[in-house]
C-alpha cells in the first residue's frame, strides 16, 4: 500500500508522489503492482494539423499581400478581390469535399452552391457581363442534378440518404427561369433546359419514391 | 435482385438534448464517461461480442444524428459499433465520422470498461443502464462457468431499454411563466491545462462512514458534499474577504423518481445552490445550514414542474417550431452563450448503482467522469456501489486544490479515503 502521511490517504495508482500534495509516499512492504487505472499520457495521439495550419497561413498571407499591393497601387479593377473570393470558395468547398465519409449527394450539392456563388461573384467583379447567370449557373445546376441522379441510380438502396439534396437541387433548378423572368439573365434556352431537368427529377422522385422516401420526408420536415 | 435497405426507425431529440449538438465543441465536449472496474483484464473480442448483443436493445444508443429542416432527429444506425482500446484523455469530443456515426464509444483498458456518452443521447442514469447491461453481458461471456444455462441465455439489464419517450413533454403541465435566470457566478481561476489533458482524481470512501458523518450534521450526503465543495472553493480559490459573486453549485437532479416516469432518454433537471461569501468569515456550519435550506426549497415536484413548463413551452411554441433549423441553432447558441455564466461547479450524484447480486462478485466499482472545460473548470461526479462511494473530480486546471481540501477534510473527520489519479500531473510535480 502507498500512503501519504500529509493527506492521510491511501494512494491506489502507480504514482510515485501523492497526486494531491506532491509529497513522497510511504510504501508498505506488502505493496503489489496494481493494474494501471489510465493509459500513460505518452500513448495519446498528437494531432497538430500541420497541413491545415500551412494552408491557413498561406491563404491569409496571400490574401493580405494582394489586398495591400492593390491598395498601394490602385488599378481600375479591384483584382485582389478576385483572389479573396477564390480563397473563400476554396475554404468553403474543398474541405467538405475531401472530408472522409459524408453524403455524396450533400457534397455535390455544396459544390453546386459554392461554385455558383464563385462564378456570380467573379462575373460581378469583372464587370457583370452576365455570363455566369446566362450560362455557367444553369450548366452547374444541370450537372449537379444529373450527378445526384447518377449517385441515386448507382446506389438505389441508399436513395433515402440522398433524396433531400436531390429535391433541393430540383427546386434550385427553377432559379434560372426565375432570373430570366426577372430580367436578370437573358438566356432563354439554358433556363428552359435547366427547368426541364428540375421538373424531371422532381417528378421522378414523386413517381418512383416508395415508403422509405415518404418516411424520409416526414422525418426531415417534422416541425 | 435488388438489395433492400433495412427499415430504420427514428425518434426526436428530447427537450434538453436539442441544445447539446449545437453547443458541443472540441473544448466543451458534453461527453461523460461511465466506467466499470472488473477483477480481470478485459478481453476485447468478448467485449465486442457483448456490445453486439446488448446494443440493439438500447434504442437510445443505437442511433445516428440527422438534421431535418426544422429539427434534428435520431435515426436507427445500421453500422457496427466497435470497441476500442483506451489511449486518449477521458471525455474527448465524439466525432461521428470516426465512430461509424454513433454518439458514444466503448473503450477498455486493463480491467476497466468505459462508456463515453454524448449527453444528447441520454443522462447519467440512462447511461448507467447501458453500462450495466454491457458489463453483465461481458461478465457472462468471460465467466460462463459461474452462471446457469438459463442465466446465460438471458440478456440482463435491458428492462425498459427500448423506451424512448420524451418524458419532458409527457410530464408537461402548463404553469405561470417564471424565468430561471441565475446571477453571474464566481469562477474558479488558475492555470489551464493543455487542450488534450484533463486532471482526474477519484476519492473512494466507505459510504457507512460518510453517512454517519452526515448524520451527525443532520444532512444528507448530497447536502453535505455540496456544502463541502462550496466551502472548499471559498477556502482555496477566494481571498480572505470572499467575493461578491456567489458560488453556484449546479446540481443535476434525476426526475424519473419525482415524476414516476421511466425513459431511456434524458430526464433530468437541476437546482442551483448559490452561496455568497462576502463581508464576514464563514464557517462550514454556516454553509451547510444555507445549503440545507436551499435544497429544501428547491427539491420538490412543484419547482421542477415549473422548470419543465418553462423549457417545454419554449420548444413547443409555434414560433420555435416554424423557424428553420440553422437559424434555430444560431439563436440557441446565442441564448446559451448569454446564459452560461450561472454555475461555479457542477456536482452530479448518480447515487447507489449496485449491480444485480449474481454479478456483484465480478464488479469492484464504478467511475463517473464529466468533461471539464474553461467555463466549468472543476466538476465532480459521484457514484456508489457495494458500500463504497467515489467522488470523481475532473479539472481543466493544473493541480488538485479543491480535491485536496475535500480529501483532507474527510480524513480529518476520520473517514478512510483512497485516491487514484490519471497521472496527468506526474510531469509537473
Amino acid at each position: 500500500m502507498k500512503y501519504c502521511s500529509d493527506c492521510k490517504v491511501q494512494v491506489l495508482d502507480n504514482s510515485s508522489a501523492c497526486p494531491l500534495c506532491g509529497n513522497g509516499l510511504a510504501i508498505s512492504a506488502d505493496d503489489t503492482a496494481r493494474a494501471a487505472a489510465y493509459p500513460p499520457k505518452s500513448m495519446r495521439k498528437k494531432s497538430y494539423g500541420l497541413i491545415k495550419r500551412i494552408m491557413i497561413f498561406l491563404s491569409i498571407t496571400a490574401g493580405a499581400i494582394c489586398l495591400v499591393i492593390n491598395f498601394i497601387r490602385p488599378e481600375p479593377m479591384w483584382w485582389s478581390l478576385i483572389v479573396l473570393v477564390s480563397l473563400i470558395y476554396a475554404w468553403a468547398a474543398v474541405p467538405q469535399f475531401l472530408r472522409r465519409g459524408g453524403n455524396y449527394a450533400g457534397k455535390i450539392f455544396t459544390q453546386v452552391v459554392c461554385s455558383s456563388g464563385l462564378v456570380v461573384s467573379l462575373d460581378f467583379l469583372l464587370g457583370w457581363q452576365k455570363w455566369s447567370v446566362n450560362y455557367v449557373v444553369p450548366v452547374l445546376l444541370c450537372v449537379g442534378i444529373s450527378a445526384v441522379s447518377l449517385v441515386v441510380m448507382l446506389n438505389a438502396t441508399n436513395w433515402a440518404r440522398y433524396v433531400m439534396y436531390q429535391v433541393l437541387l430540383g427546386f434550385f433548378g427553377f432559379i434560372p427561369l426565375v432570373l430570366y423572368f426577372l430580367g436578370i439573365s437573358q438566356n432563354e434556352i439554358f433556363a428552359l433546359i435547366t427547368t426541364g431537368f428540375a421538373i424531371a427529377v422532381l417528378v421522378a422522385t414523386f413517381v418512383f419514391g416508395d415508403r422509405t422516401i415518404k418516411n424520409e420526408f416526414k422525418r426531415r420536415l417534422r416541425f | 435482385m435488388e438489395k433492400k435497405q433495412k427499415e430504420t426507425n427514428w425518434h426526436k431529440l428530447d427537450n434538453t438534448a436539442n441544445v447539446f449538438p449545437v453547443v458541443a465543441s472540441k473544448s466543451m465536449t458534453n461527453v461523460y464517461r461511465l466506467s466499470v472496474i472488473l477483477n480481470d483484464k478485459i478481453n476485447p473480442q468478448l467485449l465486442q461480442q457483448a456490445l453486439d448483443t446488448v446494443l440493439p436493445h438500447f434504442k437510445a444508443f443505437c442511433v445516428r444524428l440527422r438534421h431535418g429542416l426544422f429539427w434534428s432527429y435520431f435515426e436507427t444506425n445500421l453500422s457496427k459499433a466497435l470497441v476500442e482500446k483506451e489511449q486518449e484523455a477521458p471525455c474527448r469530443q465524439i466525432d461521428p465520422l470516426i465512430t461509424n456515426r454513433y454518439l458514444f464509444r466503448v473503450l477498455y483498458y486493463e480491467n476497466r470498461i468505459h462508456v463515453e456518452i454524448f449527453h444528447a443521447l441520454t443522462d447519467g442514469i440512462g447511461g448507467m443502464r447501458f453500462l450495466k447491461a454491457l458489463a453483465y453481458a461481458y461478465i457472462k461471456l468471460a465467466n460462463p462457468d459461474s452462471f446457469t444455462k438459463e442465466q446465460l441465455s438471458q440478456i440482463h439489464g435491458i428492462e425498459g431499454a427500448s423506451n424512448t419517450e420524451d418524458a419532458y413533454v409527457k410530464n408537461y403541465v402548463s404553469k405561470k411563466r417564471k424565468t430561471f435566470k441565475e446571477p453571474h457566478a464566481f469562477r474558479v481561476k488558475g492555470e489551464f491545462r493543455a487542450p488534450d489533458s484533463i486532471g482526474v482524481l477519484t476519492a473512494a470512501m466507505p459510504i457507512s462512514q460518510l453517512k454517519s458523518l452526515c448524520k451527525s450534521n443532520n444532512a444528507s450526503i448530497s447536502e453535505y458534499l455540496t456544502a463541502l465543495f462550496a466551502y472548499g472553493i471559498y477556502k482555496e480559490y477566494m481571498g480572505a474577504s470572499g467575493a461578491k459573486k456567489p458560488v453556484n453549485m449546479f446540481i443535476p437532479v434525476d426526475l424519473r423518481r419525482i415524476f414516476n416516469t421511466d425513459t431511456c432518454l434524458n430526464f433530468f433537471s437541476n437546482i442551483v445552490v448559490g452561496i455568497t461569501f462576502a463581508n464576514k468569515q464563514y464557517t462550514f456550519e454556516d454553509v451547510l445550514q444555507e445549503v440545507k435550506e436551499k435544497f429544501a426549497k428547491q427539491i420538490n415536484k412543484d419547482y421542477f414542474e415549473q422548470k419543465l413548463s418553462y423549457t417545454v413551452r419554449s420548444e413547443t411554441s409555434f414560433i420555435t417550431r416554424v423557424v428553420p433549423l440553422p437559424l434555430k441553432n444560431g439563436i440557441l447558441r446565442i441564448i446559451y452563450e448569454h446564459s452560461n455564466h450561472g454555475s461555479t461547479m457542477p456536482f452530479s450524484n448518480l447515487g447507489a448503482q449496485d449491480p444485480l447480486p449474481e454479478f456483484a462478485p465480478f464488479i469492484s466499482g464504478y467511475r463517473f467522469l464529466i468533461y471539464a472545460c474553461e467555463h466549468d473548470a472543476i466538476k465532480c461526479g459521484a457514484i456508489s456501489c457495494n458500500g463504497s462511494l467515489t467522488l470523481n473530480f475532473t479539472t481543466f486546471l493544473e493541480g488538485f486544490k479543491l480535491p485536496r481540501f475535500v480529501v483532507r477534510w474527510l480524513t480529518e473527520n476520520n473517514i478512510d479515503v483512497e485516491i487514484e489519479s490519471n497521472g496527468d500531473d506526474d510531469e509537473i510535480l
